[in-house]
């Protein structure tokens, strides 16, 4: 019974210890990563575009995404408002070590076509999320270094400054660094802070929301993301809502007859 | 009481539409097209207004109907017109592995940018006046079967029992004054003359395609004389009929991307079938293919294509001399009249199906750039033929409103030597052109 203390004991004491002991950043920023890729997941994304002068425009989507044995994470993702982009569907195949496959069916164009995956730098949608903002990416493209803690939103959180590895990975993200703040308990991120090309701060990003999907696999979704461009006053905001943790969606979701026949 | 039954009936058809997930969309458009043909006098080509609703209702995973009615009102090309046009009303059918499409509708074919020799499923009326090239498609009843037996492996078959043509204006088309065209004839229903098409599409991670083959009537109808006069033509009419003529098509096509880079290409030999009294008339048996590419470069989109066709058994044949009525007044002459009608049908003909010349090579660019958070959309399309010297020159521009309100304006240009289709149709097109829509 004494031995069965002193070992909770030590795997609680260890484990305290863990979470406040300077990890390594690029193993903190993996461990971000990897909780928050799901298996399987559906869920409604509301997108708020403002312009800082009082006008707002949405864009209603759903989603379902699935990461397959091969690794291989594929995404549906049907726009359900505003009218003018209604019926649109696009199909992510999202490779591991190789090019990404993306078809976009629009209603006008009668058919699915193959396309380039938007380039990361752009922006997603007229929003100042870019696309790289919201894709999980890869911990090999950037450099990490550890560079404090600091509390945000009540939270203790290491603060990381990231920079990419070379100046291709740079352009391609349209960045010169990146600032995060991880949370010290369930490692999702707080805040991150973008500084453009020239190295200016840009725009900031806060993260809140964030939910345990599963708690065997300690699997997490951020369900909402507001983004705010601190040059021009323009800001968004990213609202997920009816979220479903299905590691068993059905994989006819992820073919070209699913979102042609929405 | 009776009130309350009538809102019985009304909860209980709300209730049966939800559970069926009716949708009502559509939009409504206000559209106005000049025409320059003379710098100084320019003309109204089309002024109209457009509501389009489209309903679809859903039968859970079984199926859905879908239908596109057209309310169109306006004046065009100098006359007044109020429409109902049922663009598209089929059933989807879902069986598992096999869907069916049944019921008009409008399912193009290829993988190309600016031209798919491939589709021959679909007609169009070449003379739309819109800025959405997608209202140059019309239906046609169509039973379409898809089969999916392989995530990578769809098979299509489609049958369409009864010809829809090509709408072509040859009444906008300058003619000799002594020639009619007649509407399109229409080839009745015959089991065994209903255009068939069947279709593989592969579709790997890299790389997709299909192979296709194609057996029915040609969208687009020949023209074929009627009666000849007769001497001693006191009054010289010519008719000309549109008549339907069958052919086969096979096809193929492929969409890859490379570094970054779309690369799509499509492939068709097109062998009209011969052996009946339209021999003279038909456009000979044609290989054609498209290779298109497009990249992005920060906001800016570039997409470039090029087509080549060869005519098989080509014949060359000069344009022919203008045909003066007044010279048949001479008997001498009358002995060659049908021969010279003949060459005369048979280059239009030619000009129709591109068929001037035995080689034919096209090119397409057109960049276009999405401005101020996807609010502002520039494009500009241009289009070369290096065989016969025709250009296009297409610039437009999208300002989104607001979600769902669009305003757009642009401008065709369409030149060509005579004896060209681009001569034929710029004193219809060439012009500005605005639209407001606003989709619901």
């Amino acid at each position: 019974m004494k031995k069965s203390i002193i070992i909770l004991l030590f795997s609680v004491l260890s484990g305290a210890l863990m979470a406040q002991a300077p990890m390594n950043p690029k193993d903190i920023m993996k461990k971000s990563r990897d909780q928050s890729k799901l298996s399987g997941l559906e869920s409604k994304t509301t997108l708020e575009i403002n312009d800082g002068k009082g006008n707002q425009r949405l864009r209603v989507t759903t989603m379902v995404s699935k990461i397959f044995p091969d690794g291989t994470e594929k995404r549906a993702i049907l726009f359900l408002s505003p009218a003018d982009v209604k019926g649109t569907g696009i199909l992510i195949w999202d490779n591991e070590g190789k090019e990404d496959n993306m078809w976009i069916y629009m209603p006008a164009l009668r058919k699915s076509r193959k396309i380039v995956s938007s380039e990361k730098s752009k922006n997603f949608m007229g929003s100042e999320f870019s696309n790289a903002d919201l894709t999980v990416g890869n911990t090999d493209d950037f450099t990490y270094e550890l560079i404090g803690a600091e509390t945000v939103d009540k939270e203790s959180c290491w603060k990381i400054k990231i920079k990419p590895v070379n100046s291709q990975i740079a352009t391609e993200n349209g960045i010169s660094e990146k600032t995060t703040w991880i949370s010290q308990k369930d490692f999702m991120p707080r805040k991150t802070l973008f500084l453009d090309p020239e190295g200016n701060p840009w725009k900031e990003m806060s993260y809140s929301g964030i939910k345990l999907m599963d708690a065997k696999t300690g699997k997490y979704f951020i369900s909402e993301m507001v983004i705010r461009n601190l040059k021009n006053g323009r800001f968004s905001k990213m609202n997920m809502t009816d979220m479903v943790y299905n590691p068993s969606v059905k994989d006819d979701y992820f073919t070209l007859s699913y979102i042609e026949k929405q | 009481m009776k009130k309350i039954f009538f809102l019985l009936i009304l909860a209980g058809t709300c209730l049966q539409l939800r559970s069926q997930e009716l949708t009502i969309s559509g939009y409504t458009r206000a559209d106005g097209f000049v025409g320059v043909i003379d710098k100084n006098a320019p003309t109204l080509k089309s002024l109209y207004s457009e509501t389009s609703l489209k309903l679809k209702a859903k039968a859970g995973i079984h199926g859905q109907a879908y239908t596109d009615i057209r309310f169109r009102t306006g004046s065009e090309y100098g006359s007044d017109f109020s429409t109902l046009n049922i663009r598209e009303a089929y059933i989807d059918l879902y069986l598992g592995k096999v869907d069916f499409r049944i019921g008009k509708q409008i399912s193009p074919w290829g993988r190309a940018d600016g031209w798919n020799p491939t589709d021959n499923l679909t007609p169009s009326d070449y003379f739309v006046r819109s800025p959405d090239h997608d209202d140059m498609r019309l239906g046609n009843y169509r039973i379409r079967g898809q089969y999916n037996p392989l995530t990578w492996l769809k098979l299509e078959a489609d049958l369409v029992p009864w010809y829809t043509p090509s709408v072509y204006r040859f009444d906008q088309v300058e003619m000799p004054s002594f020639v009619t065209i007649n509407p399109p004839a229409h080839p009745g229903f015959q089991w065994d003359k209903t255009s068939v098409a069947g279709k593989a599409d592969l579709i790997f991670t890299g790389i997709e395609g299909s192979v296709s083959w194609f057996q029915g009537y040609d969208p687009l109808p020949v023209l074929v004389p009627g009666v000849l006069p007769a001497p001693p033509f006191t009054d010289f009419k010519l008719e000309l009929n549109q008549v339907p003529f069958r052919q086969h098509t096979l096809g193929a096509d492929f969409a890859t991307v490379i570094l970054g880079t779309g690369f799509r290409g499509e492939f068709a030999w097109k062998m009209p079938e011969k052996g009946d009294n339209l021999d003279a008339w038909i456009p000979n048996s044609e290989i054609q293919w498209v290779l298109s590419v497009d990249r992005e470069f920060g906001p800016v989109r570039i997409i470039a294509g090029y087509m080549g066709k060869v005519v098989q058994n080509f014949l060359p044949a000069d344009p022919p001399q203008t045909f003066d009525p007044a010279m048949i007044s001479n008997p001498e002459v009358w002995p060659l009249l049908g021969s010279m009608l003949a060459s005369q049908i048979g280059y239009y003909n030619r000009i129709l199906y591109d068929q001037t010349h035995e080689w034919n090579h096209s090119i397409l660019f057109r960049p276009s750039v999405t401005l101020f958070h996807e609010n502002l959309d520039l494009e500009i399309s241009g289009l070369y033929n290096f065989t016969t010297g025709e250009y296009l020159i297409y610039p437009k521009a999208t300002w989104h409103l607001t979600d769902g309100l669009l305003a757009t304006a642009g401008y065709q240009y369409y030149e060509g030597d005579a004896y060209t289709r681009f001569s034929w149709i710029k004193n219809a097109f060439n012009g500005p052109f605005f639209e407001f829509r606003l989709i619901f």
